[in-house]
């Protein structure tokens, strides 16, 4: 899967959120439950500008809420993938605590070891 | 190698008065070149950077090493460890400019993570997408490779070949000649004590007019005022490195007095004494009760060589701007010297071109540090010489 077919992977719909309220997430994540379709979309421009700028510790949240909005709608392939992401980009930025969690609830489905 | 190289070799291992130098093939030809990198360099202790290289804990540093892609990283602890550049999967160059690692070493391609310790932490998608873990994965058996690697005065050191005699072991005459600068650490001087020199010569030749003074007074001589030819002796350690020491060395970079610190606690003989070796292979040293340096010699061809040089003080506050002057002078000091040397290393490559030179007459009372490097790269072809039948080192 690419970078590109991020936005599938979230869904049909985005909505905008800025990286710099992204990285605040891990302290207070966002609830999934209230973000629509067109944060989904900005969303996924969000996770394409913070590759470009190579800001890992940007694409480790941005990459958890993703996987937060596919978890709310149940699809666990999708979650899986989004939080494997965020997980990886967590442990390049050295945000031990995010990686920590997300570890474990990639876990907990036998995702990882 | 030519029968007639072979039988030349041969003449190295004789002694000093009696011997000739290695002859023109060991300086410039491709394939002795190449097997000398694998039976001088591989086999041995052979220096491939600097510990400032990676000054703080994250650091990593790609290096080439006879070809071969390594990567010099310093741990959370302080640790520094030498691995091959490359991901266990599918052979990616993990690292390929000086970085800082905050968190896990990433491989570009698939995004397979090691720690700083080699270990393997992740391996995203390895089971299929968002699997991250598979039966025929083992992470415990695919961590990075680990090259045999010892760091000594902030000088990296690896034994490619794995199964040379411990580092300590190897390294015994010097640790026990320079003993009373053991323990004591060294602090690079930082930008300005740093520099580079390419140099149009085999490595050998650069090591052999390192560890002879018989040329000062001709090739330096500024040198000459205070530090004259009959202040200097020889040093020779066969089978490890040879060299020459002053008795003259009085360093004056101020006129108003001021000076580096010395290194603590030394022996009378360092007041005015200093000492620079050949450390074989490819370091060349030169120790003094105010400074050290050291410059690895990187062999880029048979004919072209870099020299990294690198100088290090004995105090914390000498790398302050209170004494960026004094370093300044001191490492332009250096510089002037080592440039002042590329004439003649050059000149003596070039000469290697000619068929008639026999690998050379040594002078018995000038020239033994000389023979003795020599004689040690003629060492390590023993048995590798077809028809050759070489004494060991003495």
């Amino acid at each position: 899967m690419s970078v590109t077919d991020v936005a599938t992977t979230l869904g049909d719909a985005p909505q905008a959120q800025s990286s710099s309220r992204a990285r605040d997430a891990e302290e207070s994540p966002p609830s999934a439950a209230a973000t629509g379709p067109a944060d989904l979309a900005a969303l996924d421009r969000a996770i394409l500008d913070a590759h470009a700028r190579e800001a890992h510790q940007d694409l480790a949240h941005l990459y958890q809420q993703a996987g937060e909005h596919a978890a709310f709608r149940g699809d666990v392939e999708a979650s899986g993938f989004l939080f494997t992401h965020a997980y990886i980009f967590a442990l390049k930025a050295g945000l031990r605590a995010q990686a920590e969690l997300l570890h474990a609830r990639l876990a907990a489905t036998g995702r990882e070891a | 190698m030519k029968p007639e190289d072979i039988r030349q070799v041969k003449n190295v291992m004789g002694p000093v008065t009696t011997a000739r130098g290695l002859p023109n093939a060991f300086y410039g030809d491709p394939d002795v070149h190449a097997r000398e990198q694998q039976l001088v360099f591989h086999e041995n202790w052979a220096c491939i950077g600097f510990g400032k290289d990676v000054m703080e804990a994250g650091d990593a540093m790609p290096v080439t090493h006879l070809g071969i892609p390594l990567l010099i990283v310093r741990d959370r602890d302080d640790t520094i460890r030498v691995f091959q550049n490359v991901c266990r999967h599918r052979g990616m160059i993990l690292v390929d400019k000086p970085t800082k690692i905050k968190g896990v070493i990433a491989c570009p391609y698939h995004a397979w993570c090691y720690e700083l310790n080699g270990k393997l932490r992740a391996t995203p998608h390895v089971g299929g997408p968002g699997r991250n873990v598979d039966d025929h994965i083992d992470r415990a058996t695919l961590g990075l490779i680990e090259v045999r690697s010892r760091v000594w005065m902030d000088i990296v050191f690896v034994n490619m070949a794995g199964d040379a005699p411990t580092f300590e072991e190897h390294m015994a005459p010097l640790l026990e000649r320079w003993g009373d600068f053991a323990g004591k650490p060294v602090f690079h001087g930082g930008a300005d004590s740093s520099f580079t020199l390419r140099v149009q010569t085999n490595w050998k030749l650069a090591v052999e007019n390192y560890c002879e003074s018989y040329h000062l007074p001709w090739v330096h001589p500024g040198l000459n005022s205070y530090s004259r030819l009959e202040d200097h002796y020889h040093i020779t350690e066969p089978g490890l490195y040879s060299g020459q020491g002053t008795l003259v060395y009085d360093p004056k970079l101020d006129d108003t007095g001021r000076a580096f610190t010395n290194f603590a606690d030394l022996p009378a003989k360092w007041d005015r004494g200093a000492e620079y070796i050949s450390l074989f292979p490819n370091v060349l040293l030169g120790i003094h009760r105010d400074h050290f340096y050291a410059i690895r010699l990187e062999p880029i061809s048979q004919s072209e060589t870099v020299e990294h040089v690198e100088i290090y003080y004995t105090d914390p506050e000498m790398l302050g701007d209170d004494y960026a002057d004094l370093r300044a002078k001191n490492a332009a000091l250096w510089k002037g010297i080592f440039i002042e040397d590329i004439g003649v290393v050059e000149g003596m490559q070039a000469g290697r071109a000619a068929p008639g030179f026999d690998g050379g007459k040594f002078s018995p009372a000038m020239d033994e540090p000389t023979h003795t490097f020599h004689h040690w790269v003629a060492s390590q072809f023993a048995g590798h010489l077809e028809g050759a039948s070489i004494s060991p080192a003495t």
